[in-house]
């Protein structure tokens, strides 16, 4: 008898609970309603439709013809995966060592080195150009400076210079073009989010140090480092996911070429739908991407802590932190 | 050590921060730089450190010029207002910090930790990192980062401004004793200056990048060469009132037209002469004065507002459209609106040059 007025009690309760959190969503619809409807229109049905695309076969005719799972076996047991995929974990791979590595020591350079404003102003400058400029003539820029002939620019260069004869850069280094296009651009994000975070570090932890008889690299490694784990992590994740579904630069510079040496997961799965109009086909390795992208945002969000990494953000959430177990470890003297 | 600042400037673009500073810190001397926000104390204690590079000037230590001699080189200790523990490490790797960077063998520098942290007692904190302990034990490690490599010269950047008024007090006595203990010269900069009296042998007083003067606390407050430093040091501060200064015989009268005061001839004699009813600034403190009865060589005025201290009220009394300040016993009874009598100190008035500012008294 008691137990069941206690369940009625908490079936009560939860739902006086539920009720409460239907109010709560209804009050926050209208802030979250515009994101929330281009969340849906541009990536929430999309993807649905990829999906029910990957279950046909549907090719140029665009007939929506369901084949199950064809599509997928079809994926896993084609002979060029293990090259895309290969050609995709090295691409990530090195680009995120330039677009983070290069990217804090560019931000250490223009934030930390540089103590005039305006020309640490230049150079971060020039380097947001390559961003600022429209992918289409950023690649055609570098096919130029990689041009095969003798008027190529580096050839050229190269050639009065050292007397080293033209070569053809694309065509004998495809991955290694690729990631160094890619790596520059994304080295200005890094560099202006790390440079962000060394400017937010206060003053007095450099002069400390240099008291303390730092050298320059002592304070990099001491100091800087420790402060910037978060915005390091949190540029590593973000630039990992985009990377992995990028493609536009590589179609603009190689295409995937020579002999898919460069092709990436993104850009197999364009090449089959829009080149091969194999749109079904396209449509399932674009799936088992999403699949794979979601995975590894989800095993780095646990793995860092998603609310560790919003509220770590920034060198004053890392004080914070520290804060909040004083709380509750707190000895006065 | 001993530390020598010669006719030193620093210039940030258009602004003079420290303008031709000298400067003499005797080895052993606790020495405060006193002074309002934007006075150069701190860039003063920044080029000491070699943080910041002097425009013009020599800066010595113990004869040797140090102007190009990096931080890290000059061996000093320095202490800041945000105590600068670096979150990322604990207590110990912070204590441990400048040791590790002067590659010191590892069980020395694990010892000269515990020995520090004796000192400080701070042994049960080693462990724990800056953001687990209170602002207090915080200030104390940083203290200990700062003397843990035997520093020949120790700089203190306001280090009791974040603490709360309690400690503040208890932390006042007890850094001054380690400093008479370990004998090591120290340069304080604060804009407190009951913090400044109460701590340093001597005090630097300094305002817009200028130094005003340099002595021990009970000359600047006895004896203020200008009314900068009369106005600074004191509290409440210093009464300023403008008079006519007037010589009768040996005696000097102060005369404005709602009353007359006059010096007697042994303390007329301490003061330079000016030339009749030439205006000049009468500063008397209000402990210097006190309420009293109806008599020549008084001032009268009306009170203003009575503020209870605890220990004492303080009287704001009204005269002309000026108001001035008398610190009375606890068991003054007037109120406000009041007509009052207030009895001068004549022995404790100073006279000030009204144009600048300068004490009119003979230098002794």
């Amino acid at each position: 008898m008691r137990q069941l007025e206690m369940e009625i009690c908490e079936n009560v309760t939860s739902k006086k609970a539920s009720m409460e959190g239907l109010r709560k969503f209804l009050g926050a619809l209208p802030f979250l309603g515009p994101f929330l409807f281009l969340i849906i229109l541009f990536y929430l049905v999309p993807v649905t439709l990829t999906f029910v695309m990957s279950l046909t076969s549907m090719d140029y005719v665009l007939e929506w013809k369901f084949v199950g799972l064809e599509n997928y076996l079809r994926f896993f047991q084609d002979s060029g995966v293990k090259t895309v995929v290969l050609n995709t974990v090295k691409y990530v791979f090195f680009t995120l060592i330039i677009n983070v590595g290069f990217g804090f020591l560019l931000a250490i350079a223009t934030s930390y080195f540089i103590r005039n404003e305006n020309i640490r102003l230049l150079f971060q400058t020039i380097w947001m150009l390559p961003r600022m400029t429209p992918p289409v003539v950023y690649a055609l820029l570098w096919l130029w400076f990689l041009d095969p002939t003798e008027a190529g620019m580096l050839n050229s260069f190269l050639g009065k210079l050292f007397g080293i004869p033209a070569q053809n850069w694309i065509l004998n280094n495809p991955m290694k073009v690729v990631i160094i296009a890619n790596g520059l651009i994304g080295a200005s994000l890094g560099m202006v989010v790390f440079s962000a975070a060394i400017k937010s570090i206060p003053v007095d932890y450099f002069r400390a140090a240099n008291v303390d008889g730092a050298s320059d690299w002592q304070i990099i490694r001491y100091v800087i480092i420790p402060f910037l784990k978060w915005p390091i992590m949190f540029m590593t994740i973000w630039q990992t996911l985009s990377l992995i579904t990028s493609y536009e630069y590589i179609l603009l510079i190689t295409d995937g070429g020579p002999l898919n040496k460069s092709e990436v997961w993104s850009l197999f799965s364009y090449h089959k739908a829009f080149s091969n109009y194999e749109f079904g086909y396209g449509a399932a390795i674009s799936m088992v991407l999403v699949l794979i992208a979601v995975l590894i945002a989800i095993l780095m969000l646990k793995v860092f802590g998603y609310d560790a990494i919003m509220r770590r953000g920034n060198v004053d959430g890392m004080r914070g932190e520290a804060g909040d177990e004083s709380n509750k470890n707190h000895v006065a003297v | 050590m001993e530390v020598v600042m010669r006719d030193v400037v620093k210039r940030f673009g258009n602004f003079t921060a420290v303008d031709n500073l000298n400067l003499t810190i005797k080895d052993g001397e606790f020495v405060a730089l006193l002074g309002p926000s934007g006075c150069g104390k701190t860039t003063t204690l920044l080029m000491l450190a070699g943080l910041y590079k002097p425009d013009s000037g020599e800066i010595l230590f113990d004869d040797k010029i140090v102007n190009d001699v990096l931080p890290k080189d000059r061996n000093i200790g320095m202490c800041f207002q945000s105590y600068a523990l670096y979150p990322h490490m604990t207590v110990e790797e912070n204590i441990a910090f400048p040791l590790k960077l002067k590659k010191l063998p590892k069980k020395e520098i694990e010892r000269k930790v515990k020995e520090i942290a004796g000192k400080f007692q701070i042994e049960h904190l080693l462990k724990r990192y800056p953001g687990q302990i209170s602002g207090g034990q915080q200030q104390r490690v940083a203290l200990a980062r700062a003397l843990v490599k035997e520093p020949n010269l120790l700089l203190l950047d306001e280090p009791l401004s974040n603490l709360d008024a309690s400690l503040r007090i208890s932390m006042r006595a007890e850094i001054k004793k380690l400093q008479k203990e370990l004998g090591i010269t120290t340069v304080f900069v604060t804009h407190d200056q009951a913090e400044a009296l109460s701590m340093s042998d001597r005090i630097a007083i300094m305002n817009k990048g200028k130094l005003q003067d340099i002595g021990t606390p009970e000359d600047l407050y006895m004896r203020p060469k200008n009314m900068f430093i009369a106005g600074f040091i004191g509290n409440p501060p210093m009464n300023f009132l403008e008079v006519g200064f007037n010589v009768e015989g040996d005696k000097i009268i102060l005369r404005r037209n709602d009353f007359e005061i006059t010096l007697p001839k042994e303390i007329s004699a301490n003061y330079m002469k000016k030339q009749n009813d030439e205006r000049v600034i009468l500063g008397i403190r209000p402990e210097h004065l006190s309420i009293g009865n109806e008599a020549p060589n008084t001032i009268k005025g009306e009170i203003f507002v009575v503020e209870h201290l605890g220990k004492d009220k303080l009287v704001d009394v009204k005269v002309g459209n000026d108001r001035i300040k008398v610190l009375t016993g606890q068991d003054f009874e007037g109120k406000m609106g009041d007509m009052v009598n207030v009895h001068l100190d004549l022995k404790n008035i100073h006279l000030f040059d009204a144009d600048d500012g300068n004490s009119m008294k003979w230098a002794a």
